[in-house]
């Protein structure tokens, strides 16, 4: 049943998520000829200065990549659901009814965790060509709440769409939003070392919401 | 129960966002602006002289309270406004018995300014290691960066790859020394905007601390053997014209030395009221006296020393911080505390949670009350009883997280 159910969210998401696949690849190409480029033109030590010392944030372009992808993959997974209804059939399926919103979801947060993934693998292999494992480890601690920011922005896109009241929908979205905004500071390299525990655990806490919107669709609340 | 407490996590992230914003919008609205007073010293007059900048006003006072103007200040201040003073052909020929020569008091001027945020901002371990004495007299950037591990690791920018050959010649130059690794820290001020180059001072495994330069291409390494219970936390490398030192160290219980040169070594100051988290130090030294001035956010201390750092005299000020006015009172009654995230204190993102506001509870027993009979009157359990706690103790924030996220009860 629940490959079955994996299989439907695949169907949805499937082009938008090659999609961002590809854009993220995209972006890392950009990353690859830029850092070429600037040690090219500047000569390495000065762009390794302008990085090393002068804190020079050369992956910025990734500052609010995993939040669109979160947003694209949540959309096209639970806009369907929406329309005329259909996620009153998805819960008559033969399954505990917050078990399938939590399934649904855990099913796009595994695709988001492998596609970020990746995506780190290949920007640091990219990074450690021209730099010292010391920058990778540097840009890793500074990208994690940026894509932290790509799950909560996924979870609450869930939360929003299983919503029926657009007012709900816009208080969710209020919060999230400025909830998101304290994942994306970027005014220096790791500065969210001391405090990326905390961030997590609040972070953790959208990917339930899903179920209280959930809850009030199955009652049919009208406020 | 899962689904009541995927609501009270909406709720907490409600009482999160809120904790740090509307404190945050509130500030934006109607922070005051505070100057605190700038502390000179005269010696013309032997007194402090404390600066009063700020809200259209500028004169200074000394520590008697009598108070100066701008242009008369000039003139108690010569080394500070020689400058000025020389353009107006007004600056004396002698102070305390010396001849006075412009350019020596433009070479024993020295200001060094440290802030909290100066004191282990974010770094990536990979250090420049400037020639200090270049061929051409002019400071440039190496091709290779360092970094520690169990060597004094040099890495060429060009090939992303380790030097071999100056690895072990620096490695092998600190081992004779005693340097036992891996490093604790590195300290540098790694610029070519500077007039010569003081190199990197590295604190060892066993918090010995070592100079370290390169001269003519080869390493200049040394031990500065410091007292073994001075456990050095930072050092701000400020090289100036004046090479007396070339940086101030803290310890880790906060005292404070000057890293001076010719013989390198530390040199102890007598301050004692120094937190390297909370105060900014600033530092004027001329020609007759260094002047230090620990600064926090609502006072003041200023230690005035000889020019062998011996302690002469001190002054003291306090003035009330942004909580001491009207907006700030009155926020400790809105708000029963805050979440400061990003402050001018650090580099890094923090979860500051101010003290519980006492205060507050005034407004949290009414915000609670309004909610028990208007607003959540229909539903007695223990969901109700969960709203009104978090109400009670998180005031504003929680009330708005409750009503916008309202019970599955009922």
């Amino acid at each position: 049943m629940v490959k079955a159910l994996f299989f439907k969210e695949w169907l949805k998401i499937k082009w938008a998520y090659w999609s961002m696949a590809l854009l993220t690849l995209l972006v890392l190409v950009k990353l690859g000829l830029n850092l070429s480029y600037y040690i090219r033109i500047l000569e390495a030590r000065s762009y390794w200065y302008q990085v090393v010392v002068m804190g020079g944030m050369f992956f910025q372009d990734f500052l609010y990549l995993p939040a669109l992808i979160g947003l694209v993959i949540g959309f096209t997974q639970f806009m369907p659901e929406i329309n005329e209804d259909r996620l009153k059939l998805t819960l008559h399926l033969p399954m505990k009814e917050n078990a399938i919103l939590l399934y649904m979801l855990a099913y796009g947060t595994l695709m988001l965790a492998i596609l970020y993934l990746a995506t780190n693998l290949l920007a640091s292999a990219l990074i450690a060509f021209f730099f010292p494992f010391q920058v990778v480890k540097a840009v890793w601690l500074s990208m994690a709440p940026w894509f932290l920011a790509g799950f909560v922005v996924y979870w609450v896109t869930g939360a929003v769409f299983v919503e029926r009241i657009w007012l709900k929908r816009i208080f969710i979205i209020a919060v999230a939003v400025l909830f998101t905004d304290t994942l994306l500071y970027h005014t220096a390299y790791e500065i969210y070392r001391y405090s990326l525990v905390y961030f997590f655990v609040l972070s953790v806490l959208w990917s339930i919401g899903i179920l209280y919107s959930g809850y009030r669709f199955k009652k049919g609340v009208l406020k | 129960m899962i689904i009541r407490l995927s609501r009270i996590f909406l709720v907490v992230l409600a009482i999160f966002v809120g904790a740090v914003y509307l404190p945050q919008l509130y500030w934006v609205s109607f922070e005051p602006r505070i100057v605190p007073p700038m502390v000179f010293y005269s010696p013309v007059i032997q007194k402090f002289m404390v600066g009063h900048f700020g809200h259209g006003k500028y004169y200074f006072t000394d520590d008697t309270g009598k108070k100066y103007n701008r242009m008369q200040a000039d003139h108690l201040l010569p080394l500070l406004n020689y400058r000025i003073l020389a353009a107006r052909d007004e600056m004396p020929d002698s102070l305390l018995g010396r001849p006075i020569d412009l350019n020596e008091v433009r070479h024993n001027n020295v200001s060094i300014r440290i802030i909290p945020r100066d004191v282990n901002p974010p770094q990536i371990p990979l250090y420049p290691l400037l020639e200090s004495k270049p061929l051409r007299f002019r400071l440039g950037l190496p091709n290779e960066y360092f970094r520690f591990n169990q060597r004094m690791e040099f890495i060429n920018s060009k090939t992303n790859r380790i030097s071999e050959s100056m690895t072990r010649l620096f490695t092998t130059a600190l081992q004779k020394e005693g340097f036992h690794f891996p490093a604790r820290k590195v300290f540098g001020n790694p610029t070519t905007r500077k007039p010569y180059d003081a190199g990197y001072f590295i604190l060892d495994r066993d918090w010995q601390l070592f100079h370290v330069k390169k001269v003519h291409g080869k390493p200049y390494c040394k031990n500065m053997h410091i007292p073994a219970d001075v456990k050095i936390n930072w050092i701000s490398v400020k090289e100036k014209e004046l090479r007396e030192f070339c940086g101030i160290a803290i310890t880790e219980d906060n005292k404070l030395y000057m890293v001076m040169l010719n013989p390198e070594r530390l040199q102890k100051l007598p301050i004692d009221s120094y937190n390297r988290e909370k105060d900014n130090i600033i530092f004027m030294g001329n020609l007759f006296y260094r002047l230090v001035t620990i600064r926090s956010d609502d006072h003041l201390k200023s230690y005035l020393m000889d020019r062998k750092y011996q302690l002469l005299k001190t002054y003291e000020q306090k003035w009330p911080t942004k909580y001491e006015t009207t907006a700030g009172m009155v926020s400790a009654f809105i708000f029963p505390f805050s979440i400061v995230l990003q402050t001018n204190k650090t580099y890094f993102i923090k979860f500051d949670v101010s003290p519980f506001s006492w205060k507050a509870l005034f407004l949290n027993i009414a915000l609670m009350l309004v909610a028990f009979f208007f607003v959540l009157k229909k539903r007695r359990n223990v969901s109700h009883l969960i709203d009104l706690l978090l109400i009670l103790f998180t005031g504003i924030f929680g009330f708005i997280g409750v009503l916008l996220f309202e019970s599955t009860d009922g």
